[in-house]
């Protein structure tokens, strides 16, 4: 039962919770390999079952969990994750009563458990740093090196606060400072 | 759950939606079912108008869209949205009316959550299909929506602006474009650098010009100071010509030298006229001979000139004038005077006639009166008494008188007998008037006579006078014998006064060329001690000294003239050199400046190429810190939120769409979508490994992954139709993905579904799963109930034993 136990600690670190064995429906009992139940703001019916289990038998468990929630008036969505491959037959049939998330290998991976678990997990979203990444100045500046870290670097790097235009024509001034030219007035020829 | 971004949508004839609907969209979930036709769509794009303004989709076909958006028939549709707070555009309220030529009213999201809104929330379902290429497609030079979104995420702005004001920096010919400061120096240090070779060979065409003037001035010394010269520097030169130009000494000596030579020639030309005149030798003879004449002029004074005073004071008494023929005046006096006696005789012999007439005709008149009164007598008594008698003598015969009958002695009457003698009578009368007029005419005749007689009378010399006239004659006889004589005399006496005279003028003549040749003597020797010759100079000898004088002048000229040239000759050469060795120093300094121009002008471009390579470095750091972050931000963030969402939606595809990580370098993102496999290796683009369905899946991974990639300014998801061509397994994943998105990441998710099925099926696993938790299903067209909305609240489910 390794493979369903991995499951479940992929579920349990999502959120979820086990319920208890065998899973009772109003009153009905049904026996499956595990199962767990959203907290919070979930209320997932999330079933575990490896083909360890006859497909017709699971078929038959999974249409009467379906019945039971039916008959207790119940909308929590049932999902059925399904260890070590399934025919397309027979996961067609289960899907007619629940989300069905197959996982090909008998012994899968964490990974692969992920993947195929993924609509129930939380979505793994970048924090904000990462995306919006640090002060792309300290990076220019990291990327310079304290050699070339001098002030006229600095003072062109400075500009780019306020667009290309002021880099511009920081550039131009720097340039044409270097070169004896000021714009008031025509350059010394002395 | 008043934090919920979207909370009403109220619709107007809109499109499809006849008359007014309001639609409460204030839960995590709405869900929206209508068969196609039934304004699904429609609701969803009054929702986006009433948020921010416009329809995109809508927009893309046609930019006059506006026009179709009232329901048929209506003259416009209003929409109206009410919103979170903290999203709304200031204190809008109020319906936005719209028709094809109107947008009344104000949109409920302010601008930056309209733009959110339009790009990252709503996906309308037109564009799902085209998603990944609308995503790449690029308006011209413009950037793609991915790469803007890219752009935006990865706050490279400063980067780009460092970039792209730096983009000069890499090139010298754009650098000196925009700072033309580099092209002036440039052009500064060419110049300079064609101003030091202009110079340098200026500089050796001074020095030829130099050497060339210093050789002329040389030979044009040498020639006026030969020898004297020789090897001195130019100062010395120089300062010669300048002191001897100075003085100017040789045009004062040629102007000397010619006024000598003119005075000169003025002295030949005297010299040449004196030839022509008598000697002084002849001087002597010529007084002597005067004082003889003049001895004889006294003589003839003495005596001749006496005579013939005389003779002319006698002629002038008697009124002769005496001009050179005293005879002929003599002559013709007398002819004057003979005249005069003849007239004299004359008149006396016509005075004496005159007489005798007067005489005569005064004795006729007496007789004639004598007649005349005789007659006048008789006839007028007789008459008289005739007269009277008359009257009476008409009957009668008898005369009065005597009383006798007058028929005894006639046999006519005696009145007829009276009246014949008065006529006899009257006949009588005639001849005594012609009388009278005989005598008148004689007494004028008479008083001619007597006038012409007394004019002839005066005519008549004196007796006095007759005497005088032939005195006067018989001196004048006297004058004429003598005047042979004295003509003779007055001839000697002229002749000797004209030859004093001649003498004398002689004698003038002759001490006046004694004076010339004593002025041409001193002249000659005055001119030969200044030219230097030695000569005798005396009247004889006045052409060949003058000879001797005339060549040595000209020559002396000549050799002046040529001095004056070789001076001014040498005045223009030194004036010459001094201005080439100006000139010279003058090249000199210039060399120099433009040594000292060139070498600051080639620093200038030497520093602004420093600076050049400074702002390389930084645009250099800049594209590495760029890299570096389009590096981390690709693949550590957008490719794994990706790649999250688009698992949890197809968990068995094998290929995973990705961004290609875009080349950092450049300022506009290349970005290019690609699939990797699970198992990490690269493979195709997206469009060519997925299938259809999974390309779908592929897109609206991609628009959520987007959409959770960035801050959720507004965090809501709007969904129209999106699972059209999703089969079963991606529907349930998909309506999974969703209440993660609703339930766990926060955001407020409107979904519209055409099929029933799906709609029954999203509203069971959409349904909501925790206190205060909460689902609106709205639905439209036949199967609406009542306003088709329904409110799905949380209730606690035991079905399940824990």
């Amino acid at each position: 039962m390794g493979s369903v136990e991995a499951v479940l600690e992929v579920l349990e670190r999502s959120g979820f919770e086990r319920l208890p064995k065998p899973l009772t429906v109003v009153g009905n009992e049904f026996d499956f390999e595990a199962a767990v139940s959203g907290t919070n703001t979930s209320h997932d019916l999330v079933l575990v079952a490896s083909n360890q289990v006859p497909a017709r038998r699971l078929q038959r468990q999974v249409a009467g969990l379906a019945r039971s929630l039916d008959l207790a008036s119940s909308r929590r969505p049932v999902s059925l994750v399904h260890i070590g491959g399934v025919t397309a037959t027979d996961r067609a049939e289960l899907e007619r009563y629940a989300r069905v998330l197959p996982i090909a290998s008998s012994a899968p991976g964490e990974g692969e458990v992920e993947n195929a678990l993924a609509v129930l997990l939380p979505l793994k979203l970048p924090n904000a740093d990462l995306v919006h990444g640090s002060d792309p100045v300290n990076e220019v500046l990291g990327s310079l090196g304290p050699v070339k870290s001098t002030g006229e670097h600095f003072s062109l790097i400075r500009a780019s606060a306020d667009g290309p235009a002021a880099v511009r024509e920081a550039l131009r001034r720097f340039v044409n400072e270097g070169a004896g030219w000021t714009d008031e007035v025509e350059v010394d020829d002395a | 759950m008043h934090d919920l971004p979207l909370q009403k949508l109220t619709v107007s004839d809109f499109r499809r939606i006849e008359g007014t609907r309001e639609v409460p969209l204030d839960a995590p979930i709405v869900l929206i079912h209508g068969p196609n036709g039934t304004g699904k769509t429609s609701l969803l794009s009054a929702l986006e108008l009433a948020l921010t303004g416009e329809i995109r989709s809508m927009e893309r076909q046609s930019d006059r869209y506006r026009a179709h958006l009232p329901f048929f028939g209506q003259p416009y549709a209003t929409v109206r949205a009410e919103v979170a707070g903290y999203l709304q555009n200031g204190a809008q309220r109020g319906p936005l009316t719209v028709n094809g030529s109107l947008l009344d009213g104000t949109p409920a999201f302010s601008e930056a959550a309209a733009n959110f809104y339009a790009e990252r929330c709503y996906l309308d379902q037109s564009s799902l299909g085209r998603l990944l290429d609308l995503y790449q497609a690029r308006l011209s030079t413009e950037q793609t929506a991915l790469e803007k979104f890219v752009n935006e995420l990865l706050g490279l702005e400063r980067l780009d602006a460092l970039r792209d004001g730096l983009g000069e920096s890499n090139d010298l010919r754009l650098l000196k474009k925009l700072a033309v400061g580099v092209d002036e120096a440039d052009r500064q240090s060419r110049e300079a650098a064609l101003s030091l070779k202009d110079q340098s060979s200026r500089l050796s065409e001074l020095n030829n010009e130099i050497a060339t003037a210093r050789e002329a001035l040389r030979s044009a010394i040498a020639e006026v100071h030969p020898g004297q010269f020789d090897g001195a520097d130019d100062e010395t030169l120089l300062g010669f010509v300048t002191s001897t130009l100075d003085k100017d000494v040789a045009a004062i000596d040629l102007a000397t030298a010619k006024r000598v030579h003119n005075e000169l020639l003025a002295l030949g030309g005297r010299i040449s006229s004196l030839a022509s005149r008598p000697r002084t030798r002849l001087a002597q003879e010529t007084r002597t001979a005067l004082m003889e004449s003049v001895g004889a002029l006294d003589a003839w004074e003495a005596s001749g000139a006496k005579r013939v005073q005389d003779w002319q004071s006698r002629a002038r008494v008697l009124g002769v004038e005496s001009g050179e023929d005293l005879r002929a005046a003599v002559e013709r006096a007398i002819v004057v005077t003979l005249e005069e006696l003849d007239a004299d005789e004359r008149a006396r012999a016509q005075t004496e006639s005159a007489g005798a007439r007067v005489e005569s005709e005064r004795a006729k008149l007496e007789e004639l009166s004598t007649r005349m009164a005789q007659a006048h007598e008789q006839s007028s008594a007789l008459v008289e008494s005739l007269a009277i008698l008359r009257p009476d003598l008409e009957d009668t015969s008898i005369c009065p008188v005597c009383d006798r009958d007058f028929s005894e002695v006639s046999g006519e009457s005696l009145l007829a007998h009276i009246d014949s003698k008065l006529a006899n009578l009257s006949a009588h009368g005639k001849l005594i008037a012609d009388l009278r007029n005989e005598r008148d005419e004689l007494t004028a005749h008479i008083v001619e006579s007597e006038i012409e007689y007394a004019r002839l009378r005066v005519m008549v010399l004196s007796p006095d006078h007759l005497r005088a006239r032939r005195d006067r004659r018989n001196t004048l006889d006297a004058l004429l014998s003598e005047a042979p004589v004295i003509q003779a005399e007055m001839g000697n006496g002229v002749e000797i006064h004209r030859r004093v005279r001649e003498l004398r003028q002689t004698l003038d003549e002759l001490e006046s060329v004694a004076s010339e040749e004593r002025y041409i003597g001193n002249e000659l020797a005055k001119y030969a001690d200044l030219l230097q010759i030695s000569i005798q100079p005396n009247p004889n000898s006045f052409e060949s000294a003058f000879a001797s004088l005339v060549g040595p002048a000209e020559a002396r000229i000549d050799r002046l003239n040529r001095d004056t040239i070789n001076s001014r000759k040498a005045g223009e050469e030194s004036v010459r050199l001094a201005a080439a060795r100006e000139r010279h120093s003058a090249a000199i300094r210039e060399l120099t400046a433009a040594v000292k121009r060139k070498s600051q002008w080639d620093g200038r471009i030497a520093e602004a190429k420093r600076r050049q390579a400074v702002a390389r470095e930084v645009y250099d750091a800049a594209t590495q810190a760029r890299a570096t972050i389009v590096h981390r931000v690709f693949t550590e963030s957008l490719n794994d939120v990706w790649k999250t969402v688009f698992t949890t939606l197809a968990p068995n595809e094998e290929f995973i769409p990705s961004f290609g990580i875009p080349s950092a370098t450049k300022k506009t993102f290349d970005i290019k979508l690609e699939t990797t496999r699970r198992d990490g290796g690269a493979s195709g683009p997206p469009q060519m490994m997925l299938s259809a369905g999974n390309l779908n899946t592929a897109a609206l991974s991609l628009f959520v992954a987007l959409h959770l990639a960035v801050d959720p300014v507004v965090p809501c998801l709007v969904f129209d139709d999106p699972v059209q061509a999703m089969d079963e397994v991606h529907i349930a994943q998909f309506a999974g993905l969703i209440r993660l998105l609703a339930k766990q990441n926060g955001r407020q998710v409107i979904i519209a579904v055409h099929e029933r099925e799906l709609f029954d099926y999203l509203s069971l696993e959409l349904s909501p799963a925790y206190e205060g938790d909460e689902l609106i299903t709205v639905e439209l067209g036949d199967y609406a109930d009542g306003d088709g909305v329904t409110r799905h609240q949380w209730t606690p489910d035991h079905a399940i034993a824990r």
